[in-house]
């Protein structure tokens, strides 16, 4: 019985440690546009000061912020998720906030190119792997992000609500580049 | 009485089932059976089967726990519900996270056991609905706008971007089908006939969640009659020196065209982004099949370009959709180089980087490797080496020149991206020190070997002087009449008719002193003498051919 899966396993392995080994090529490229996505995100205005009455009880999962917690191999899909996340929430409407709309436009530039750039990779983790929903670390992101989704969508969009998203998305980025180190390493 | 009660408060308390139904009168209530969640979009729906006979009626009611919550809660719009099925849509919950449903069946005050469902994720149950589809029909295209499947805050509020689109066109009449597969949700089918009527159907699906929903009804358009000016085609765009050059085919001339543009993430927008398209500066109104317009307008990113013809008062459709991305021009600035000969027969080489480099922050995450190019100046044959910054270059020859020039490369590049070579900087190679003292031995063999060959020609020179020339005394009278004259020159130079000088001594009794005329032409003295044997002449015969005698 575990003849018959040895094969498929060692197959696995091979090709996520391959992909993996592949995808570093690119972290250079990565944290390089992390840089130019935290540069975009501080140009747009607000400051959280006044914003103190809101709170947001959303927490960044663990893992993210603690890379140990990780495999080699998940970095690629936490990537993925992240730009892919970061973009739809900055697909929302913002109107209600004084941004300026060129800003926000290159910043979803920027996330789209990531995202297209590592979705091939992805699709071919998803299809070897086969099961997303048994990856408890891409659930809890996915939790995380529907969270904020909620939140923005509950205090109507406000200025105060993009604040406050705005500035937990640039900490995010913080702790994406960490992961990307520790991984380049 | 009080140890009574209290165990009765306490079986109250646990609830403990097979108790209750004594208490209401000895029937059993039975719970919902077949309980089944369905989940499509941001429906929720509860079906159960409840197969038993009453009386009275009968009511259902629902619960729900996730990890986050203490208790269980009322699960909304499930409660005292009397058919076998109940919407419970309004129920806020993250849908990645895993809840608990329970149901039970009432009647008047008795209720059934909670038939608890096991805990599930609600985005990995739900199925992917149809989407909504808004069509237009063109002369030779179908436009069609497509709603990704639930609202925009709900269970698909974090896929929105990664929904892939099936739609199956096919033509009314012949029946001939299309597969097509796109992740814009505004997409054109082209290369249709005029006049003619085409139906579709789109279904949604997630790859990455391994999710294919359902099938739109059939909606079924008109292409219109055909337009006078057709659209522009074969669009194409090529970089060139600072700019793009835009150009596309069109039949006909004394046409103006204009040309349009759109973030390439727009389009994956559900939203109708008709208005987000932007005339292009320098191709807003153009009569030629070509514009040019600055690479500055178009920072590194993907675009979508499309060009409309018009004439007067008609416009054509819009061409297909181009899609463009524009390359960051990733500078890397050359390296800076200097060398220096410090040991035998080798080159020490040093790269540095020049310290105003514009785009600092982001080039220093790049990881780079230089390519070296070093060549003997008179030679000129190059040979190259891939090298880190502090390097040595050994078995040079010594007292040659070489020169040295280099350039970055990002490491692993699948484009080999590289920076201009620097300057190039010579240097002698010194010599090693073993060299040096073959050197010195070597010249202190030349010095001696030349100061031994003149002296040995000199003795040479001396010996010959010897054999061939030596200095013989003749007595002190003939001495005084006969200059010294070397009998060398006899060999040394026999060009000159020498003549020897005799003196004829012909009398001994009167010894007539005749005067001697040093002329080597042959003026030679006569002595007169008696001896008979004597007479005669003594001279050369070589040289007796002017001899005269006078007496």
């Amino acid at each position: 019985m575990a003849n018959r899966y040895i094969f498929q396993i060692a197959l696995l392995l091979c090709i996520t440690t391959a992909l993996a080994e592949s995808y570093t090529l690119d972290q250079s490229q990565q944290k390089s546009s992390i840089l130019v996505c935290q540069d975009l995100l501080n140009q747009l205005n607000g400051s959280a000061t006044d914003c103190l009455k809101q709170r947001m009880n959303s927490k960044i999962p663990e893992e993210i912020k603690n890379p140990q917690l990780l495999q080699k191999e998940d970095l690629v899909l936490v990537t993925y998720e992240l730009f892919q996340q970061i973009f739809g929430i900055f697909s929302r409407n913002f109107s209600r906030t004084s941004w300026n709309e060129t800003i926000v436009e290159k910043l979803l530039m920027e996330l789209y190119q990531q995202k297209n750039q590592l979705k091939t990779t992805v699709e071919e983790i998803i299809k070897e792997t086969n099961d997303i929903w048994g990856n408890k670390h891409i659930l809890n992101l996915k939790k995380y992000y529907f969270s904020l989704m909620r939140y923005l969508k509950a205090n109507k969009y406000s200025s105060c609500a993009w604040i406050i998203i705005k500035t937990e998305i640039i900490r995010n980025f913080v702790y994406l580049d960490k992961l990307i180190s520790y991984f380049s390493n | 009485m009080l140890g009574l009660l209290g165990a009765a408060a306490l079986v109250l308390v646990t609830g403990a089932p097979w108790l209750l139904p004594e208490a209401a009168g000895g029937k059993t209530l039975k719970p919902p059976q077949n309980v089944e969640v369905i989940m499509i979009d941001d429906s929720f729906t509860l079906k159960w089967n409840w197969s038993e006979h009453s009386t009275t009626d009968v009511f259902f009611s629902a619960a729900y726990k996730t990890a986050e919550m203490g208790d269980w809660e009322e699960l909304p719009g499930c409660q005292h519900v009397t058919s076998t099925t109940c919407d419970f849509s309004s129920l806020e919950t993250n849908v990645y996270s895993e809840i608990q449903l329970r149901i039970r069946t009432e009647e008047g005050s008795s209720t059934s056991p909670w038939h608890e469902l096991d805990a599930f994720t609600p985005a990995k149950i739900a199925q992917i609905g149809p989407p909504g589809v808004h069509l237009e029909a063109e002369d030779k295209a179908i436009v069609i706008m497509l709603s990704p499947p639930g609202t925009e805050e709900s269970m698909w509020a974090l896929e929105h971007s990664s929904f892939r689109y099936n739609i199956i066109v096919w033509e009314n009449s012949s029946g001939l089908e299309e597969s097509i597969t796109t992740a814009y949700p505004n997409y054109n089918v082209y290369n249709l006939s005029p006049d003619t009527t085409y139906c579709l159907k789109v279904r949604a699906e997630l790859p990455l969640l391994k999710k294919i929903g359902f099938y739109s009804p059939v909606f079924c358009i008109n292409t219109t009659v055909e337009n006078k000016l057709p659209p522009p085609s074969n669009i194409h765009i090529h970089p060139r020196d600072g700019f793009f050059a835009l150009q596309w085919d069109y039949p006909y001339d004394k046409v103006a065209f204009q040309a349009q543009w759109l973030y390439a993430f727009l389009k994956i927008n559900p939203e109708s982004y008709e208005d987000k398209w932007k005339p292009i500066p320098g191709c807003a109104n153009v009569q030629t099949t070509q514009c040019a317009f600055h690479q500055n307008d178009f920072p590194k990113g993907i675009y979508f370009i499309r060009v409309q013809a018009s004439k007067g008062n008609h416009t054509s459709f819009w061409s297909e959709e181009k899609r463009f991305a524009t390359e960051k021009q990733t500078v890397i600035p050359p390296p800076i180089i200097s060398a220096k000969s410090i040991n035998a027969n080798s080159l020490h080489v040093s790269i540095g980087t020049s310290k105003d480099s514009g785009n600092g922050s982001v080039d220093s995450y790049y990881s780079l490797v230089y390519e070296v190019v070093f060549w003997e100046n008179s030679s000129h044959s190059e040979r190259k080496r891939l090298e880190k910054t502090d390097f040595t270059i050994p078995d040079l020859k010594a007292l040659m020149v070489y020169c040295v020039k280099a350039r970055a490369l990002l490491k692993d590049d699948k484009q080999n991206r590289s920076s201009t070579f620097s300057n190039t900087v010579c240097e002698e190679i010194q010599p090693g020190n073993a060299s040096k003292v073959w050197l010195s031995v070597g010249i202190g063999t030349a010095l001696f070997s030349i100061i031994a060959v003149f002296c040995i020609m000199k003795f040479i020179s001396e010996c010959i002087k010897y054999v061939f020339c030596p200095s013989n005394k003749l007595p002190s009278t003939i001495d005084e009449y006969f200059p010294e004259q070397p009998l060398c020159n006899l060999l040394l130079s026999p060009s000159e008719e020498q003549m020897e000088r005799c003196f004829i001594i012909e009398n001994m009794n009167s010894l007539t002193t005749v005067v001697e005329s040093g002329h080597s032409d042959g003026d030679h003295k006569r002595y007169s003498s008696q001896t008979s044997q004597d007479s005669g002449n003594y001279s050369n015969e070589d040289e007796n051919n002017e001899s005269k005698t006078s007496e």
